[in-house]
């Protein structure tokens, strides 16, 4: 009878908790105002669908069988129309267990059309609720109604009365706590009054917001490439004059009149001799820099590098080998070390210009030199780099402030309370409760947590859920499988609470809540 | 110096970028093959493999030695440089088999070597089979000859001397059929006395080793424990390493022809186990080849092409480097298109060409190898067998139909009892329906969605901590209230059961088995073999003992297995067996049975036995011993299907393992197990719903319909895609159903006569050759011909259609195909390309039921093929109570259909044993009737009946409702 019971409300439209009712029919609940157990949660929502849907009232029996009287004129007359019309039977047709019409509505009395999903069989069930079933549990040897007339006569007993009893007196019950949950409602959408206005406002000012920082964003972005474009030409113009130097340098130091040998000779004794000039230790290691070299190595092997064990290593390279890249090296080093001389005698070239034909040219790249260094600073007045980095940071400033502002705003004002903002009394609450070993934890446009495992950031209300399903997603990932995700479906209740947690896919979590801003 | 530094860091750079892969790739479903030998690696087979190819030591019979003993006929062969003469013995079996086998004579100090007593049919049934075997007179032969043949006279042999050769011919047409040791690679690690019955070396002796012998390598170091890494520790505190060597090493030390001294019974090392292989070499092999045959078929289960592919001879691209591997594996995530070994092996090898079909069926249940070559001169198929251990015991199928030879090979090892009718619905499995809520849910939704099922399944998460037999209190407190509410809707349980057993002294069936000493025993033979399984440290029962398994069916009982009830089935899993920590994640080959017996004698039969014993439980657990019981195990051997189901293991949601599923099924069946499935969706991974529906739609067409998923993915219950998906994967279901009196009938063909239930096109079409090849399209019977879509985004798929038939259309029958051509089938989401046979007739019920149970009493419909050609179209209907094994004791009837095109008269007769019943049916539906029908007349009672005619269809549904359904026997007129 209870499976019997439980077949009827697995089928009809009721959502499927209304069908893990039945399965736990039996267990007895505590005093109904109290203590809510997970069937009653079940049936609490199947009342509630049943009271959204306004009630399907199918009337009483017809004369038909499996037809409810509210249907009836359709088979009143001696021809039956079925699939829209375009088929006609004759009335003998119908119930006579050979499914004539692809819409199946010629059998709702028998199974004969139980291909066709559609087709269904209506019991009236006096003394509890009629029930539609499709026509594939019509004689299958299984009691699916209450007065059993799915079933041969005499196979299935009546418990109509009996279940009609129960069923009143649990919706009688479980009526009074729907009420407590409603009353509670009307206090949480109370509690949200003016809310809206303070929304719109808070909307407003984050659309003013969202505004400013686009705009904010876009003068950024281009302040950024301006500083980017005068960087680059400023390093492209040292550059250029720094090559022209290096070699006037190596000229100044008669670095070119060295051969091969005696440039890796010198190399070789600066380091091995030690006193050596920093300006040289400082050219073993940029060689060190060139991901080519042994450094690469060094630093794949521990991480660190032993500048004294690198630069002796590097001697022995350079003594061994790459001569050639040497070669490059030691102009880039005299050249700098030379510049830096070039540097300070700048004032002393200063005072003695012009002093012989032969230097004039020196004397104008030692000029642009001077210039490149500091073409950061000084190349245009009104878009010098200085000018341009200052104003991207003052933009960032500006942009940080926004955000600040809008962060602050969107955590006050999270964007949906609920049609009538009922969820908005508890925005700020957590619940919890203790289930098969582990501690849930939700807190309201947060956070979910089991234990210390965050089981997701709030994600919203599910769309077509009438704001009774929300869910946590992006929480923490698991092991070899996907970021862990609560989703909670609430149903009313006279207070929040967890009814039941469960995992039907590893890492997906389902939560059973009751909440008064659900009814 | 700067060059050692810079291959350094490139060394280390590459070895990080391939730490990165291997990564990704562990991200994908891959093999690990690096954990599974390959016959290189395995002393026996690379040995067997390279010395065959030499032809050296070729075997001749010893002259005049043949002899005629009784019903068989004797004789002796012997080699250069074996130890002395083997016997041979021939032996003929009805319908045309030729039994050889050779074994060492009996000697004092030598074991007989390992020979099951339970792979083939008892004696008693094999007994009935048997037929004389008679020695032909000597003029009748050329010289160095003699013949024999059956006396049923449906098979010669010739013997040829030297080198030794036994031809199999038709004595009628002369027509060679099968050739034993053509390439002479007959091979017999014989040993001389003293060789075996001892074991080979001191370290192999375990405390209270019954037997002693002199170390053959004269290390007389005492082996105290052995090391995790599988070496061994010696008394003295060494932990030596030459023991274990590299077995590629040592394969190719023995392929060396130059190093004679290399010991081919020498110890092997693989992936840090080590075997001592205390018997030495014991290996067999011989080769065998089918005259004019080029396609070669069987040998499951490998993720393999059904014809299949050479592994030996010239390379070509279609070929395999390795041979088949027949060695039952976990294999965790296994590739399609591989030789490598899988869960279950049956040593059967089928031949097939226009000519004729004949097969041979290697009875030997150690590891083994199978090389399949194209021979150089005439393109023949050849099989070469190398196995580790036992006998050379051959059974040759001379067909010559293909059917012929199913039932020869039906015979000799028998066919699956027809399935409780539950078990062929559908079954709704996961890993894991979490608690007896989680399965009320599920249940609930089947029914809320109207949709059919069987079978819903428990994996192991619902034992209390991998204790089989016991429940999880807290998830299912009330197990047995939790089976009444399933059974309640018709529909049955399924709970797993695997081999191993929890060392847990609080666990019942543990204390038990340890106590009784009932667990197989490691190396040395005294201590229980301990290996890891799911429940952490496990040890295994030995099924090989008969006593152990009454013990373990007496496991079923309800008294002992609390929580059961008798709507609950088993599922025995991980029983090839899987050790986790054991070489290839199996058991080492020196564990022993209770009698001794090595592992590696008999490690194929694990599962066979497995299955067989829990088989058992459920039959004896009722009074009577009559309710029919259904066990799906993963491994099998040859006779597994005479205890029940198999699967193919841990498949992937790909579409590639989609489409093998075909091939791997269409090989289970032809050798003689037809309960096979896949899981639809496949295990590891999610499917998108294209796949996941069209998986359904194959599954649907294939005998054991299970879907099933990993723990890791996402729920994949049918209802959970949308109102869509659930009607299209609902019709296709329902198909199933609709199509269980024909099921239910090809199963009750397959035990009376041994014929695939799922069988290859050329079974109905022998000579059609472009048949040959296929292995992604099958049929049904002879009748129903399936064509699965197994690639993404299809709208329309090629079908071949055999020559010499005509087929319509299943669900669309507007056109009639005629055979012996390729036909484009249009094919969207909501269709599956399957084709009704002219000719055939289709018992259905055409009623969708929540369950198999609540179909009982619905009426039948006649599905008829009309033939085009004026010919007949037949069929056939089994009923008996779907329960019980009172079929056996006549309870059941037979009805057989046949429309006679010429007189256009449609009859059915009935034939019933010890109950009458009153079959019905309630309509019948003839494709390509030419023209409409005047009158419809029920013979019997002259009564007109109502018929609507399409024309445009030419379907002609009559149509015979309740007040008056017709009943079997009938006949009807059409005029």
């Amino acid at each position: 009878m209870r499976a019997r019971l439980l077949a009827a409300a697995a089928f009809a439209a009721a959502a499927a908790p209304a069908a893990q009712g039945g399965w736990l029919f039996g267990g007895g609940s505590a005093a109904a105002d109290v203590e809510l157990s997970a069937e009653d949660v079940g049936k609490l929502a199947a009342l509630e669908e049943e009271l959204g849907a306004g009630g399907d009232d199918f009337g009483g029996r017809s004369e038909i069988r499996g037809v409810p009287e509210r249907d009836a004129d359709k088979y009143a007359g001696l021809r039956f129309s079925c699939d829209g019309g375009s088929r006609e039977l004759a009335v003998e047709a119908v119930n006579d267990d050979f499914c004539d019409c692809n819409d199946g509505s010629d059998e709702p009395g028998t199974s004969a059309c139980s291909m066709v999903n559609l087709a269904s069989f209506f019991c009236a069930n006096e003394g509890y609720k009629g029930l539609v079933l499709p026509t594939a549990r019509v004689f299958d040897g299984i009691c699916d109604c209450c007065d059993g007339s799915d079933e041969a006569p005499g196979k299935c007993p009546d418990t109509c009365q009996e279940d009609g009893a129960s069923y009143r007196a649990d919706m009688a019950r479980l009526s009074k706590v729907r009420e407590a949950g409603l009353a509670k409602k009307a206090e949480y959408i109370a509690q949200a009054q003016g809310i809206d206005e303070e929304m719109s406002e808070t909307d407003e000012r984050l659309k003013e917001l969202a505004r400013d920082l686009k705009g904010t964003q876009t003068e950024l972005d281009e302040a950024q490439a301006l500083v980017s474009r005068l960087e680059e030409e400023a390093a492209a113009a040292r550059k250029l004059l720094q090559r022209k130097l290096r070699a006037k340098r190596v000229a100044a130091l008669h670095l070119d009149t060295f051969t091969r040998e005696q440039l890796e000779l010198l190399l070789v004794d600066v380091v091995v001799e030690g006193g050596t000039p920093e300006t040289l230790v400082t050219l073993v290691q940029e060689a060190l820099d060139d991901p080519l070299t042994p450094r690469a190595a060094e630093v794949a092997v521990d991480g660190s590098i032993d500048p004294d064990a690198a630069t002796a290593r590097t001697a022995e390279w350079i003594y061994e080998n790459d001569a050639q890249e040497v070669d490059l090296d030691l102009e880039d080093h005299y050249a700098d070390a030379y510049a830096e001389t070039l540097d300070d005698e700048d004032e002393d070239e200063d005072e003695g210009e012009g002093e012989g034909e032969g230097e004039n040219d020196e004397d104008v790249d030692v000029e642009d030199l001077t210039n490149a260094k500091d073409a950061g600073r000084e190349t245009d007045s009104t878009f010098s780099l200085e000018t341009a980095k200052s104003r991207v940071r003052e933009l960032e400033r500006n942009v940080r402030r926004l955000e600040k502002e809008e962060s602050k705003l969107k955590e006050k004002a999270p964007q949906d309370y609920g049609s009538q903002n009922q969820w908005y009394a508890i925005r700020d609450k957590c619940f919890s409760s203790t289930a098969d070993k582990y501690k849930y934890e939700i807190c309201m446009y947060k956070q979910a947590k089991q234990d210390k495992v965050n089981l997701g950031e709030w994600s919203g209300f599910l769309e077509g859920s009438n704001d009774r399903t929300f869910k946590f997603t992006k929480g923490q990932r698991c092991w070899n499988g996907p970021e862990r995700s609560l989703t909670v479906h609430a149903t009313c209740g006279p207070e929040e609470r967890i009814i039941d947690v469960r995992e039907p896919s590893t890492c997906e979590y389902v939560m059973t809540f009751t909440s008064p801003a659900a009814c | 110096m700067t060059s050692t530094a810079r291959a350094l860091a490139l060394v280390r750079a590459l070895a990080l970028a391939l730490a990165v892969l291997a990564l990704l790739a562990g991200q994908s479903v891959a093999v690990d093959r690096k954990k599974f030998r390959t016959c290189a690696q395995t002393g026996f087979c690379a040995r067997q493999r390279d010395a065959g190819a030499q032809e050296k030591d070729a075997y001749h019979l010893l002259p005049g030695s043949q002899a005629q003993d009784g019903d068989l006929v004797r004789a002796q062969i012997a080699a250069k440089g074996t130890r002395g003469p083997l016997n041979l013995s021939f032996q003929a079996y009805k319908r045309g088999v030729l039994r050889m086998r050779i074994v060492e004579p009996p000697q004092d100090g030598i074991r007989p070597r390992y020979e099951s007593p339970d792979i083939l049919l008892g004696a008693d049934k094999l007994d009935e089979e048997a037929t004389p075997l008679r020695l032909e007179p000597a003029e009748k032969n050329a010289e160095g000859t003699f013949s024999m043949t059956s006396s049923d006279g449906r098979l010669r042999a010739i013997v040829t001397a030297a080198p030794f050769r036994v031809l199999g011919e038709d004595p009628d047409s002369g027509r060679p059929i099968v050739l034993l040791n053509g390439q002479s690679m007959l091979h017999f690690d014989q040993r001389a006395p003293g060789d075996d019955g001892t074991l080979r070396s001191e370290h192999n002796v375990g405390a209270g080793a019954d037997q002693l012998g002199s170390g053959h390598d004269g290390a007389a170091r005492k082996i105290v424990d052995w090391g995790e890494d599988g070496k061994p520790i010696y008394e003295d505190g060494h932990e030596d390493t030459a023991l274990g060597g590299d077995a590629s090493a040592a394969a190719d030390a023995d392929s060396n022809e130059d190093s004679a001294d290399s010991d081919p019974g020498a110890p092997e090392s693989f992936g840090g186990h080590t075997d001592a292989r205390p018997h030495g070499a014991t290996s067999v092999g011989i080769d065998v080849s089918f005259p004019g045959c080029k396609h070669l078929y069987g040998i499951p289960e490998h993720a393999a092409p059904f014809s299949l592919k050479s592994t030996r001879g010239p390379k070509s691209e279609a070929a395999f480097d390795e041979p088949y591997r027949n060695y039952n594996l976990d294999v965790f995530e296994y590739e399609i298109d591989e030789p490598m070994a899988l869960y279950g092996h049956i040593p059967l090898a089928i031949a097939h060409s226009a000519a004729g079909t004949a097969s041979v069926f290697w009875n030997n249940p150690s590891e083994t190898f199978v090389d399949i070559a194209n021979l150089d001169d005439s393109g023949d198929k050849q099989v070469h067998w190398i196995s580790e251990s036992g006998v050379v015991d051959v059974m040759v199928m001379a067909g010559p139909t293909p059917v012929d030879v199913f039932q020869q090979y039906a015979s000799l090892t028998g066919t699956t009892p027809i399935p409780p009718l539950f078990s062929l619905g559908y079954h709704q499995c996961r890993w894991n329906y979490r608690d007896e809520k989680d399965i009320e849910e599920v249940n609930a939704n089947f029914e809320k969605h109207n949709f059919p099922y069987d079978v819903i399944w428990l994996d192991i998460e619902h034992t209390d901590g991998k204790r089989y037999f016991t429940w999880d209190q807290h998830k299912f407190p009330t197990p047995t209230d939790m089976q009444d509410k399933i059974a309640h809707f018709g529909r049955k349980m399924v709970t797993i059961v695997d081999p191993h057993i929890k060392r847990d002294t609080n666990y019942h069936v543990h204390r038990e088995a340890e106590r009784l000493g009932y667990y197989i025993k490691d190396k040395g033979g005294n201590k229980d073999f301990k290996g890891w399984c799911w429940p952490g440290d496990s040890s295994y029962l030995d099924f090989t003992s008969p006593t152990v398994r009454q013990w373990w069916a007496d496991q079923f009982s309800y008294k002992n297995y609390v929580g059961s009830t008798p709507n609950l089935h088993t599922w025995n899993d991980m029983n090839e067996p899987s050790v986790f920590n054991g070489p290839e994640v199996s058991m080492t080959k020196e564990a022993r049975s209770l009698d001794g017996w090595e592992h590696r004698e008999w490690h194929n039969l694990y599962g066979f036995y497995h299955q067989w014993a829990t088989m058992q439980g459920l039959i004896e657990r009722n009074t009577g011993h009559n309710e029919r019981p259904f066990v799906l195990s993963r491994s099998f051997f040859a006779g597994s299907q005479r205890h029940g189901a198999i699967w193919t293991g841990d498949n992937a949601a790909q579409w590639s393992h989609l489409k093998i599923a075909s091939d791997m099924l269409l090989s289970l069946n032809v050798a003689g197990l037809p309960f096979a499935g896949a899981d639809v969706g496949g295990f590891f991974g999610n499917p998108d719903e294209e796949l996941l529906e069209r998986w359904y739609q194959a599954g649907a067409f294939q005998p054991f319909f299970r879907a099933h998923a990993h723990i890791d993915t996402k729920r994949r219950e049918p209802y959970l895609f949308g109102e869509e998906v659930l009607a299209r994967i609902r019709k296709t279901v329902s198909l199933r159903y609709s199509l269980l009196p024909f099921w239910y009938t090809l199963f009750h063909i397959h035990e009376t006569s041994g014929l695939p239930v799922m069988r290859p096109l050329w079974s109905l079409a022998p000579q059609d050759e472009v048949t040959f090849s296929l292995g992604d399209q099958w049929l049904l019977g002879h009748d129903l011909l399936v064509k699965p879509v197994t690639d993404p985004g299809v709208s329309s798929l090629s079908v071949y259609l055999p020559v010499g038939t005509s087929w319509y259309q299943f669900e669309h029958p507007h056109k009639m195909y005629t055979g012996g051509t390729h036909i484009t089938e249009d094919a969207p989401l909501d269709k599956i390309p399957v084709f009704v046979r002219a000719g055939a007739i289709i018992p259905r019920k055409m009623r969708l039921r929540r369950s198999s149970q609540a179909m009982r009493d619905d009426p039948f419909t006649l599905m008829i093929g009309v033939d085009p050609n004026g010919g007949s179209s037949e069929g056939s209907l089994y009923v008996d109570d779907e329960v019980t094994f009172d079929y056996r004791k006549g309870d059941s009837c037979k009805s057989a259909f046949d429309y006679d095109a010429q007189a256009a008269k449609l009859s059915g007769s009935l034939s019933c044993g010890s109950t009458a019943r009153t079959l019905h049916i309630e309509r019948l539906v003839f494709l390509g009737m030419a023209r409409r029908p005047s009158k419809v007349t029920l013979d019997a009672t002259q009564e007109s009946l109502d018929f609507v005619f399409d024309e445009e269809t030419h379907v002609l549904t009559v149509r015979k409702p309740v007040r008056s359904f017709i009943p079997i026997p009938f006949s009807v007129s059409l005029a």
